[in-house]
Formats: C-alpha cells, sequence, structure tokens
C-alpha cells in the first residue's frame, strides 16, 4: 500500500538561506508521524510544503503515490502552530466557511458540525461569537474546523501548544482516534518529551536537514547503551563489577551497562548469583536523548 | 474560482449584514443633507444687517440714495445729524450704537479726483470683509456713474455702455445650453469626489481586512486551503461589492427623495429653459429657476456617465485595492502602516487636486492625460464624462486601466504572498517592491 505522503529530497532555499535540504520521509495511513526538531529547524517550511502554501526548489512530494496537487488539499487538514478565527463572526458560520472552502457544501459542513458539536457537547455554543469564547473554547472549535472535512492527513504544528490539560487530553485522543480510522497524522513540535508516547515514526530535524528517521520503537533498539536498572535485595557479588561497568548504585538499586550481554544474559547473571531481584528494567533513551546525540554527531562530521 | 465567490460571500455578508452598514448608508446622506444645509444657514447668519450712517459733507450725492444691498446685509441711513455727534455716539456706545459704522464723504471731495480727499469709513469694531467689499463695489459704480454725468454723457448712453453680453453658444455636440457646462461641471466633481472617496474608504477597509487576517492568524488556517492569490481577489471583489451595494441603495435613496420634492414642492423635470440665470441666481433661487435646472440636468446623458462611472469606479477599485491589500498583508503595526499607505494614497490626492484644473478646461492637456494615466483616471474620466470627451479617449483610457490593475494586481499578489506569512519584521517600502519584483 502506498504512503499516504511521501517526501523525496525535498529542497528549498530563501535566497542563501537553505531552509530544508533534501528531506525525506513516508508518512503510513493509520500512524503518527513525529516531525521533530528545534524551533528554526525547518519544520513550518516543510509543512507549508505539504499543504502547498509554498512550493519546493526541487524533489517531489506525492500523496498516495500521486503528486501533490492542488485538488489533494482538500485531504489535508492542517491546523498551524499560530491560529486564529474571525472574531466577529459566529461559531457555526464560521465552521460552515471552514468548510466550504475545503470543498464541502454546506449541507455536508453543518452535519458535520452538529456531529462534534455533539461530541464535544457543545451545541448552545454555536450562535455565539469567536470574541465571546475563552481561549480553550476556540482551541476546540479551531480543532473542529480542521478535522470536519474528514481529512485522510492531518498536520498538527504544536497542536499542544496553549492548550489547558483538558484539552490536551480530549484532542490527544481524537489524534488516536483518527490513527484508529487509518488516517495519517503528522505532529510538529520542538518538544520532545510529548512525542514519546503518541508517535509510531518519528524524523529529526536540524538545520533544514533530516538526521534520523524511523520508528520510534526500532530507533530506541538502535540507540540503546545496553542500561539496565537492577532492584534487588541483600548484598551484590563481590566480583560483580569485574562484569558489569556500575553507572550508579544505591542500597537497593544500580544502574549498569553491559556492552556485550542482551538483557536476559544480565538477567541470568543476576540470578546465578542468587541475588533477589525485585525489578530489572532495560533503559533505552529517550527521544531527546537521541535527538542531542545525533546533532552533536551531526555538528562533529 | 468557487472558493473565490465563497470569500467575496463571507467578505461581503459579514459586512452588509452589520447594523454599522444599515447606519452609516442612511446616515451618510442625510449628513451629506445637513452639511449643505448647515453651510446655506451659515452663510444666512453671516449677513446680519449693518446701518451705516451716510454724512455727506461734500454735497456730491445730495440728490442721491445708495443702494442697500441686496442680501439685506448693508442698509444705508441719512441722518440729520453731525458727524461729530454721530461719531461720538458710536465712542460711546460701541455695538449699541444707532448705527454700526458712518460713512463720511468729507468736504472737498471731488467726484472727478476721488481719492485726494478720500471717502472715511467708521465703525465700533474691525469692519468685515463682505462690507468692505460691498461698499467698495457700490462707491465705485456711484462714482463712475456721477463721473459720467458729470462729463454729461447721455444717460442712455450710459445704459447702454451697462449692458450685459449674452453669449450663445453652440458646438457640433448641439447641447451647449446657456448654463449646460456648470451644471456638467457641478456633475463631474460630484462624480469625482465619489470615486476619490470611496476608494479611500474602501482602499482603507480592504488595509485593514487583510492585516486583520493576518494579525490574528487566521490567514494561516485559510491559505492551507485556498491560494494567498484567491484570497486577496476575494476580499478585494467582496469589499468592492460592499461599494457598490451603498451607492446603489444611496442611488435609491436619491431617486426617492426625488420623487419626494417633485411631490411635495410641484416641479416637473420637463420645465422650460432657455432663459439664461441672471448673475443673481445664487442669491434668489426662484422655482423658475430650479426648473432651468433641473431642465439642464434633463440634458445630461446620464448613461454613458452611469456606465463610465461603474467601469472606472471598478477598475480603479481593482487597481487601489490589490495595493492595499499588498501593504495590508506587509505590515505588522499600524506605525507601519500609516507610512507605506502614503505612496498609494498620493496618486489619489493628486487626482482630486488636478480635478480643479481638468473640470476647468476639459479638452485641455492636464484633463487628457490625466484621464489616461491608470492612477488618476479612475476619478478624472468619470469626471470629464458629462462633458462628453471623444469615445477613443475614453475607451483608450478603459483599456489603459484594465492594463493597469492587471499590473498592480500581478505585484501586489507577490507582495500579498510573501507579506502574509512573514511576522515581526519592519518593512521598507524598498522592501516591498523587491518582494514585488523579485518575488
Amino acid at each position: 500500500m502506498n504512503p499516504i505522503l511521501q517526501l523525496n529530497q525535498i529542497k528549498k532555499s530563501y535566497g542563501s538561506y537553505e531552509a530544508t535540504r533534501n528531506v525525506s520521509m513516508n508518512l503510513q495511513g493509520g500512524s503518527i508521524f513525529g516531525l521533530l526538531g528545534p524551533n528554526g529547524a525547518g519544520k513550518t517550511t516543510l509543512i507549508r510544503m505539504i499543504t502547498r502554501i509554498i512550493f519546493p526548489d526541487s524533489g517531489s512530494i506525492l500523496f498516495k503515490g500521486e503528486p501533490m496537487e492542488e485538488r489533494h488539499v482538500h485531504q489535508i487538514g492542517y491546523m498551524p502552530e499560530e491560529r486564529g478565527l474571525y472574531k466577529k463572526m459566529k461559531v457555526r458560520e464560521h465552521l460552515v466557511y471552514l468548510g466550504r472552502l475545503k470543498g464541502l457544501s454546506s449541507r455536508e459542513a453543518a452535519e458535520k458540525i452538529n456531529f462534534w458539536f455533539k461530541k464535544f457537547d457543545i451545541e448552545s455554543w454555536e450562535n455565539k461569537k469567536i470574541e465571546e469564547l475563552s481561549k480553550g473554547m476556540s482551541q476546540k472549535v479551531q480543532f473542529i474546523g480542521t478535522v470536519l472535512h474528514e481529512p485522510d492527513l492531518l498536520i498538527l504544528d504544536e497542536p499542544f501548544s496553549g492548550l489547558d490539560p483538558i484539552n490536551s487530553m480530549l484532542i490527544e485522543q481524537e489524534i488516536r482516534n483518527f490513527k484508529a480510522q487509518g488516517k495519517a497524522i503528522l505532529f510538529s513540535t520542538h518538544r520532545m518529551e510529548q512525542v514519546e508516547g503518541i508517535c509510531d515514526t518519528i524524523a529529526l530535524i536540524n538545520k533544514g536537514e533530516n538526521i534520523l528517521c524511523g520508528e520510534v520503537k526500532v530507533l530506541k533498539q538502535q540507540f540503546k547503551e545496553n542500561k539496565f536498572e537492577v532492584g534487588f535485595e541483600g548484598a551484590l557479588p563481590e566480583h560483580f563489577q569485574q562484569h558489569f561497568k556500575v553507572l550508579s548504585q544505591s542500597e537497593n538499586r544500580a544502574v549498569i551497562s553491559s556492552e556485550n550481554n542482551t538483557s536476559n544474559e544480565v538477567l541470568k547473571y543476576f540470578i546465578e548469583q542468587n541475588v533477589t531481584v525485585n525489578s530489572f528494567k532495560e533503559l533505552l533513551p529517550s527521544i531527546n536523548e537521541i535527538f542531542i546525540k545525533n546533532v552533536e554527531k551531526a555538528a562533529a562530521l | 474560482m468557487k472558493k473565490i465567490l465563497i470569500i467575496i460571500q463571507r467578505e461581503y455578508l459579514s459586512r452588509v449584514l452589520t447594523k454599522s452598514f444599515l447606519l452609516t448608508t442612511l446616515l451618510a446622506p442625510i449628513g451629506f443633507i445637513l452639511l449643505v444645509g448647515a453651510t446655506v444657514w451659515v452663510n444666512t447668519l453671516g449677513s446680519s444687517e449693518k446701518r451705516i450712517a451716510v454724512i455727506d459733507e461734500s454735497g456730491v450725492f445730495k440728490d442721491m440714495r445708495f443702494p442697500d444691498a441686496s442680501d439685506k446685509s448693508v442698509y444705508f441711513f441719512y441722518p440729520n445729524e453731525s458727524f461729530d455727534s454721530l461719531y461720538s455716539n458710536i465712542q460711546t456706545n460701541g455695538k449699541e450704537a444707532k448705527f454700526d459704522a458712518l460713512l463720511r464723504i468729507p468736504a472737498g471731495f471731488e467726484i472727478m479726483n476721488p481719492n485726494r480727499i478720500g471717502v472715511q469709513l467708521f465703525t465700533a469694531d474691525r469692519p468685515g470683509l463682505f462690507m468692505k467689499q460691498y461698499l467698495t463695489e457700490m462707491l465705485g459704480d456711484v462714482v463712475r456713474k456721477k463721473k459720467l454725468e458729470t462729463l454729461d454723457v447721455d444717460k442712455a448712453a450710459i445704459e447702454n455702455l451697462n449692458e450685459k453680453i449674452t453669449i450663445n453658444y453652440t458646438s457640433d455636440l448641439g447641447n451647449e445650453k446657456v448654463g449646460f457646462t456648470e451644471i456638467a461641471s457641478v456633475i463631474g466633481y460630484l462624480i469625482g469626489f465619489v470615486v476619490y472617496i470611496a476608494l479611500l474608504v474602501f482602499g482603507t477597509m480592504i488595509m485593514k481586512g487583510v492585516k486583520e487576517e493576518k494579525t490574528n492568524r487566521i490567514v494561516e488556517v485559510l491559505v492551507s486551503s485556498v491560494k494567498p492569490f484567491q484570497l486577496m481577489l476575494g476580499k478585494i471583489v467582496g469589499i468592492g461589492m460592499v461599494g457598490l451595494t451603498q451607492f446603489l441603495l444611496w442611488a435609491i435613496l436619491i431617486m426617492l427623495s426625488n420623487f419626494f420634492i417633485v411631490a411635495v414642492l410641484g416641479i416637473t423635470m420637463d420645465g422650460g429653459m432657455m432663459t439664461p440665470p441672471s448673475a443673481s441666481a445664487a442669491n434668489n433661487i426662484d422655482a423658475d429657476e430650479i426648473r432651468i435646472l433641473i431642465g439642464h440636468i434633463s440634458e445630461i446623458r446620464f448613461l454613458p456617465i452611469f456606465g463610465a462611472f461603474l467601469f472606472f469606479f471598478i477598475g480603479g477599485f481593482l487597481l487601489y485595492g490589490a495595493l492595499f491589500a499588498a501593504i495590508g498583508a506587509a505590515v505588522n503595526d499600524d506605525g507601519d502602516m500609516q507610512s507605506l499607505t502614503l505612496p498609494v494614497t498620493i496618486p489619489i490626492i493628486i487626482s482630486i487636486i488636478l480635478l480643479t484644473k481638468v473640470i476647468g478646461e476639459p479638452d485641455g492637456s492636464v484633463a487628457f492625460w490625466a484621464s489616461l494615466v491608470p492612477f488618476s483616471s479612475p476619478i478624472i474620466m468619470p469626471s470629464l464624462m458629462p462633458f462628453e470627451p471623444p469615445l477613443w479617449q475614453i475607451l483608450l483610457s478603459a483599456a489603459l486601466l484594465i492594463l493597469g490593475f492587471l499590473g498592480t494586481t500581478w505585484l501586489a499578489a507577490r507582495i500579498y504572498r510573501t507579506g502574509i506569512l512573514m511576522y515581526g519584521k519592519k518593512v521598507t517600502f524598498k522592501e516591498l517592491l523587491k518582494w514585488g519584483f523579485k518575488g
């Protein structure tokens, strides 16, 4: 099956400044893709190229296997980081407008709005003016505006920035629902810790370049440093430090590393030495750690 | 195209279906009428009555009376009192004195040499400009008459000398009725002024609308659904239609008030004319003269004027609207907006300044060139229409205007596209041009 979105060797410059350099990535349906990188790395430029606001100097963008065209824009829902609404418009009127711009008829838009109003239990808002809404309320309206036309690709640029915890949870749940429906979600953020639990695949962008791309599980394995955390009772064997490098140790907890042993072999060692093991965990690197490591590696080259 | 229509619809309805639109549409003509009414009223106020005592010590004018002003602002009296007693009355009583001024013709005043021992005027306070003007003109006339009498010129000859000339205008166009030029000028001015105001008001509306979309970031959402150019064009056309709707409503209001005037005052549009309006027409408008004026108005060919007005208003609106939109897209705050707006408003202001010259000399070179340059033609060309310029000039001007707005729209779209998503950067006019021409 074709990925929903494919980026091949995308390049974009502003004068002498290279905003993105040979970025490639694939977004599969039914998965959440994290586009990660610090501020100014080129994430927004990439998103604007996907949504056809700007165009790449070279490289190709494919949507469901076809070169991206104007008509595909209707199958994309984009919620930008900086998002606004017309203050003087009424909630329903505004959503109908956004829906129609995405190709829905007024009636279709009205039906879908009813669905979301009911889902978020906000039916009483429809005739309120946007300026009468609180920040949290308008965030919900913005989200509905993004997904109203049931896009196959959902692009969320820093979706949680400025969201209160309740709305954050709500949006996260909706993102998961979209994934379950087989849609692709591109989730752009500079806050690495946010993506750990949500994203299936990530791309790390730094200075316009894709320095790392892959499934979160695979990347964690790839960059793991064979660190283990062992919880135990009693004392550890005397020759224990000859087998492992001890990174930290307290009364009943030790963090060790062993380059040549798998987790099973490490655990087996402790059991054979008659140590009472309470807990045993392989410490995988966080996305943030992987990112920093790779940025340093790229800088060293 | 469908998206542009959706945008136009929003821009139009969100403005027309508001209380403020209804209010300005209804109140603007009332405000205009009040303004005109207030001007007339102030003028009548200005002619407060001045009582002037004439003390003719020379006896030169003893057998005549000076004519009072026709607008009832100056009256002459001939009291049997000496100058000294009247003067002391003015000095002690000021404005409460019997007379507002003393016009003294001193002993020794010679009619053939009136400035050797000159006529004197004494007033309690500083004499007003109108009174001074009236006295100078009136005394000039009177002295001239006296001089002719002294020279023993025949009375009939004097009357003959004073006769005013009436010119019978004819031209190939065949409609050069007396007073036609004046009516055409008034209509020309009115049209020019309406286009001028409309360009500024609705141009600013576009600029503010674009800036609002940019600063509240709705544009980020919109440009992922529509192209920036569609967004810009939709806004310009939508707001342009708001302007046209307003004009249409005003036209209906004017027609309704016209019916009202006809019904109430009993003035008909087919009134006879041909009688030249007298010089004092402005002062004493009676029903006959109104009939003549209305007669001239009915001579004007309104359909081509209206057509030209519509075309040049729309053309000018697209031309300037695009530029205003580009500025709205480029700026981040009101301070930037003011400095960048100036280069766009200057040609509009120059056009309205040229209008006087153009209407004074509708076939002159200023009128010709100003009616062709796309930056001034939206104001100048429709103003020239009552003077019936040659068709080729109108068509050439229209073609140039179309080229003009295609050009500015192209340029503006490029500036708009770059500016609308650029935040926090203070933009100079030079930079705008760079965005426009280099993309």
